[in-house]
């Protein structure tokens, strides 16, 4: 402190402050760039990852119109059209919309890996995804 | 990106928000006794365990067939997936 005392006023805003801008400038431009490649790493395991476990039509599907429709196991004709982007997921009857339902994973998964996450427990727990998810349209009566 | 897994991979994956965690061993070197593939079963199985107590689900998964969900780790299943908590939003 008393090192700082003895510079002259004009100096310290001439140089000090600056200085001090362009170091946080640097940092900050540094953690943005470091963010936005860990981002990028991150999207692209979660693309290897859908190769990996969906089938190329379901693939197919997934890219070309953006949803990935899943089979109930439990219910003849009912299909659950999941979104590649978090939205609404819809309950289809013979191909036609009956109810909207809102369930997303806890811990929000990057780029379209959520996919897998709804494809999964709906093959292999469907009672138990219905009762998580909240209802946004049609009626409690499945 | 991880090698494609061959005949007697095994692959533990959990998805989270920075992509996803995964630790891969071979099961005919884990049958045999092979140290690595036990080291590498042991780690799975922790963090199999810590994300199963953090609310995670867990299914064998399989291309083509529907995934089976699971409460124990299985050494013998070739691709584990371990899911965050789901949610109504």
């Amino acid at each position: 402190m008393s090192v700082l005392s003895d510079v002259p006023m004009h100096l310290l805003n001439e140089w000090l402050a600056p200085l001090t801008l362009t170091v946080t400038t640097s940092g900050l431009f540094v953690l943005v760039v470091s963010n936005v490649l860990d981002a990028q790493r991150a999207h692209a395991r979660g693309e290897n990852l859908l190769r990996r476990i969906l089938t190329p039509a379901e693939l197919g599907q997934l890219n070309r119109y953006h949803y990935l429709d899943v089979a109930s196991r439990r219910h003849a004709n009912r299909t659950y059209r999941v979104p590649a982007r978090a939205g609404t997921v819809l309950i289809l009857h013979n191909g036609v919309r009956t109810h909207g339902v809102c369930i997303r994973p806890i811990d929000p998964l990057p780029g379209r890996e959520h996919v897998l996450a709804h494809k999964a427990l709906l093959e292999a727990d469907e009672d138990e995804y219905l009762k998580r998810a909240n209802i946004v349209f049609g009626s409690r009566t499945w | 990106m991880d090698p494609l897994p061959t005949g007697s991979t095994s692959t533990l994956r959990v998805l989270n928000g920075s992509g996803d965690t995964s630790v891969q061993w071979d099961r005919e070197r884990l049958a045999a006794g092979d140290a690595e593939a036990r080291a590498a079963v042991a780690e799975a199985e922790r963090i199999f365990v810590r994300a199963r107590a953090s609310g995670a689900l867990a299914f064998r998964v399989m291309p083509g067939k529907p995934a089976v969900r699971i409460e124990r780790f299985d050494p013998e299943a070739r691709e584990v997936l371990v899911i965050p908590a789901m949610v109504g939003g």
